[in-house]
C-alpha cells in the first residue's frame, strides 16, 4: 500500500492530538482539589492515573512504530514531513507552550489566596500546559494549512 | 501578486507558466504541497535556501519570485 505524505502528516498530528489529551486528562484527574470534590474516588483515581499512564506509553510507541515504518527507506515521503514549515510550525508551537506556562504560573500566584494548590497541583498544571499545548498548537497549525 | 506585509511573490505565476502543480512543485524540491501552498498565499516566508530552490526548479531568479512591498 502506498501511503502519501499528507496521510502520514495528517496521522502524525492526529495522534498528537490523542497524546496530548491523553496527558491532559491524566495530569488533571490527579490534581489534589478535584480529588477533594469526591466525583470520582481514589482507587478510581489511582486507576485512571495508571490507565493513563499506559495509554500514553503505548500510543507514543506506537505511533513511534509506526511513522518510522511507514517512512522507512522513502527519502522522498520523509523530507517533506520535516521541511521549513513543518520546523517553524513546531518553533511556534513550542513558544506558545512556553507563554502558556509563564501565564499559568503569573495566575496560579495570584490564585493561591483564593484557591489552596498543593506543589503536586502547581507542577502537574504547568506540566500538562507545557506539553499539551504545544501539541495542540502544532496540530492545529498543520491542519489549518492542509 | 499574494500580499504578505513583507515579501510579495510571483510564484503561480512562475508554478502555471512552467506547467507544474503545486504537489510537481513539491515533489520536486524536496518539500511538502503545502508548503508551496503556503508561501504562495503569502502565509509563510521561506528561507533563503527555498527561496534559491524554487528559483531554481521554476529556472528563474530570486529577484523575479520574490520582492519587497
Amino acid at each position: 500500500m502506498t501511503i502519501s505524505t499528507e496521510t502520514l502528516n495528517k496521522q502524525r498530528y492526529q495522534f498528537m492530538i490523542i497524546t496530548g489529551i491523553i496527558f491532559l486528562l491524566f495530569q488533571l484527574i490527579s490534581l489534589s482539589f478535584i480529588s477533594k470534590m469526591a466525583i470520582l474516588s481514589k482507587d478510581t483515581i489511582d486507576v485512571m492515573e495508571k490507565l493513563g499512564a499506559i495509554s500514553l506509553l503505548l500510543i507514543i510507541g506506537f505511533s513511534f512504530l509506526y511513522l518510522t515504518a511507514a517512512t522507512k527507506n522513502k527519502p522522498n515521503l520523509l523530507k517533506p514531513l520535516k521541511d521549513e514549515l513543518v520546523k517553524s510550525h513546531l518553533q511556534r508551537a513550542s513558544t506558545f507552550g512556553y507563554r502558556l506556562m509563564i501565564l499559568l504560573t503569573f495566575l496560579i500566584f495570584c490564585l493561591l489566596k483564593i484557591i489552596p494548590f498543593t506543589i503536586e497541583d502547581v507542577l502537574r498544571i504547568i506540566l500538562a500546559a507545557g506539553v499539551s499545548a504545544p501539541y495542540f498548537r502544532f496540530a492545529y497549525l498543520e491542519a489549518k494549512h492542509a | 501578486m499574494p500580499n504578505h506585509a513583507e515579501l510579495l511573490n510571483d510564484l503561480k505565476r512562475f508554478r502555471q507558466g512552467i506547467g507544474f502543480t503545486q504537489a510537481e512543485l513539491a515533489a520536486e524540491i524536496g518539500v511538502s504541497r503545502k508548503t508551496i501552498n503556503t508561501v504562495e498565499n503569502g502565509i509563510f516566508i521561506p528561507s533563503t535556501i527555498l527561496a534559491l530552490k524554487l528559483a531554481a526548479a521554476l529556472k528563474t531568479s530570486v529577484e523575479d519570485l520574490f520582492q519587497l512591498p
